[in-house]
């Protein structure tokens, strides 16, 4: 044998005594050749009808899963409630903004109208740049004139407001915020109400109208009710908005020349080398990408923090800015939710797939019928 | 062992083997390294390539009594075997050892060095633009075994260190990516090589 390969020069060996074996054969015959052979045993195919099990309970929970509404319905996450909220209130739901809405900055007139705001125990803050942006729109004779415009400065606007309202007008100033959210094109993301006579609200509103929600959440406060506090907040993101695209029109740069590189490069390794280059560099893209969706997205709404409380509600302590910390009981609490969810799908599903298992069960069987009485009356006599 | 080289053509060979055995290991010896060769730039795995190898001439030993002298080179009817046995490899994703077990002949496993001995046979000039576009299909383990071994040139027992399983395991994770890549090539209707056979 000329190859160095072991496993040639062991092959060579098999052959060899498989010539031997078939030597030895043809010079001494089997004495038993005449002897009926045994059909080979069938045995059950546990692992095949393990796997059928399976694959048909997991095909019962993706129709039970389908059949309870899909992912929307199914998970119990935040974006559920502001819809929950609004009904539990008597106001129909918001209808859900889609992903990616374009980012919109208070115009001039809308900041001027923020820095109306005063009185009665409110506080204006914002960033030195957003301050300066604020002041350079007013002029001596009033508002500037509205000159064609590419606005592309990126500023985050927070609000909070707080409410005394008198005795038993808790309901009705509920339903009013609910239909300040509504109206102004945003919806209530969160709620929380103790006895009915307290609570707290979060708003998303888009940016555009959220100088027009806080005046008419600040009318809430008009005598005999009070503004506790009222407090607006905003922060210029626009330099690390410009930093954050121009980092990532770099590392897009950097991605296609990886991938030029890659179209002439001659070995395994370097393809394999550069082809991991390029994932790297992906995931680059993709948090950059990430990181400025999320700040057109937080310049796109504005958040607003509501709490109303009757005169004889005592005051509570972190009522606004409230923050669930992680515990194992909450865990295991959502984890058990989750198991009885799955199971809950798979028995609805169940219910879809046993009928139609069935029915095919029983046209196998007639098929199957049919078709041994005909091999049967073909081999009579 | 005769050290005088034998004249025969193969297709003298094979017809001689139908009576004289050590006529079909003369054979063997002379294409064995080929066939493999064959196999590896095909499936781009050793592993299969050598299974496919013993399992070709195992079924040209047990039916070499069908070959006839048609005039072609004896050896293109051992490629017309190793042509269909191939195209069933990639149509079913499986070897078959049924020819190997008719005649009685163990499953044999290669060792580390053939293993790397193999892997030279292959050469990938040929595909590079569609292996870039394959190996994205391979899922990432496979894909940093693959880097491991390909790139950083790590031994099998280095990898195994480094991936915390076995050597088995590493070279199964080389073995299943290199594998699936030549399927999605099969697929595309592009091979690894295109040598003159037989």
């Amino acid at each position: 044998m000329n190859s160095d390969i072991r496993f040639l020069q062991g092959l060579e060996d098999d052959l060899r005594e498989a010539a031997d074996r078939e030597r030895r054969t043809t010079a001494d015959p089997p004495a038993r050749s005449s002897e009926p052979r045994r059909p080979p045993r069938r045995g059950w195919n546990w692992g095949g009808i393990a796997a059928a099990i399976v694959a048909f309970l997991v095909l019962a929970g993706g129709i039970g899963f389908l059949a309870q509404g899909g992912v929307k319905s199914a998970s119990p996450g935040t974006a559920a409630m502001p819809s929950m909220s609004a009904q539990a209130h008597g106001v129909p739901a918001p209808v859900a903004r889609a992903p990616g809405l374009p980012a919109v900055a208070p115009s001039p007139a809308q900041r001027d109208e923020a820095a109306g705001f005063g009185g009665n125990g409110q506080v204006i803050s914002g960033d030195s740049t957003g301050g300066q942006k604020s002041a350079s729109t007013v002029n001596g004779a009033g508002v500037l004139p509205p000159a064609p415009q590419t606005d592309l400065s990126k500023i985050e606007r927070d609000g909070q407001i707080g409410v005394l309202l008198p005795n038993g007008q808790f309901s009705r100033n509920v339903a009013d915020v609910t239909r300040i959210a509504v109206t102004n094109g945003g919806m209530v993301l969160s709620s929380s109400t103790q006895n009915n006579k307290s609570g707290t609200f979060t708003l998303r509103i888009p940016a555009s109208h959220f100088d027009r929600a806080m005046l008419q959440l600040r009318a809430l406060g008009t005598a005999p009710a009070q503004i506790l506090y009222q407090d607006i907040a905003g922060q210029d993101v626009t330099a690390q908005f410009v930093d954050l695209k121009a980092r990532l029109a770099i590392v897009r740069g950097t991605k296609a020349r990886l991938v030029s590189l890659q179209h002439h490069a001659t070995t395994t390794g370097e393809i394999l080398s550069l082809g991991n280059q390029i994932d790297q560099v992906q995931l680059q893209i993709e948090q950059l990408q990430g990181q400025i969706n999320f700040i057109n997205n937080q310049v796109a709404e504005a958040t607003i923090r509501v709490e109303l409380r009757e005169k004889d509600v005592p005051v509570q302590e972190t009522t606004v800015n409230h923050v669930k910390q992680p515990s194992l009981g909450s865990a295991w609490s959502r984890s058990l939710q989750g198991f009885l969810r799955v199971i809950g799908a798979v028995i609805v599903g169940l219910g879809y797939l046993i009928p139609i298992a069935v029915v095919a069960f029983g046209f196998w069987f007639a098929v199957t019928l049919v078709q041994r009485k005909r091999r049967e009356a073909s081999s009579a006599p | 062992v005769s050290s005088v080289p034998d004249e025969r053509t193969d297709s003298q060979l094979l017809i001689d083997s139908w009576e004289d055995a050590d006529a079909f290991t003369e054979l063997y010896r002379r294409h064995a390294e080929d066939l493999l060769r064959y196999f590896a730039r095909r499936t781009l795995d050793p592993e299969t390539a050598a299974e496919l190898t013993a399992e070709t001439f195992a079924e040209a030993f047990a039916s070499r009594r069908s070959y006839t002298d048609k005039g072609v080179n004896g050896v293109a009817w051992l490629y017309g075997i190793a042509r269909h046995r191939l195209g069933r490899f990639f149509r079913s994703g499986r070897i078959d050892a049924a020819a190997r077990r008719r005649l009685g002949m163990p499953e044999r496993e290669l060792t580390p060095d053939d293993f790397e001995r193999i892997e030279d046979l292959i050469d990938f000039a040929p595909i590079r633009d569609a292996l870039i576009e394959a190996l994205q299909t391979l899922t990432p383990t496979q894909r940093e075994a693959m880097q491991l071994h390909v790139i950083d040139g790590l031994s099998y027992a280095e990898m195994a260190d480094r991936l915390r399983c076995t050597q088995d395991s590493a070279r199964q994770r080389v073995s299943r990516g290199l594998r699936q890549v030549a399927m999605i090539l099969q697929a595309c209707g592009l091979e690894p090589a295109r040598e003159v056979e037989a």
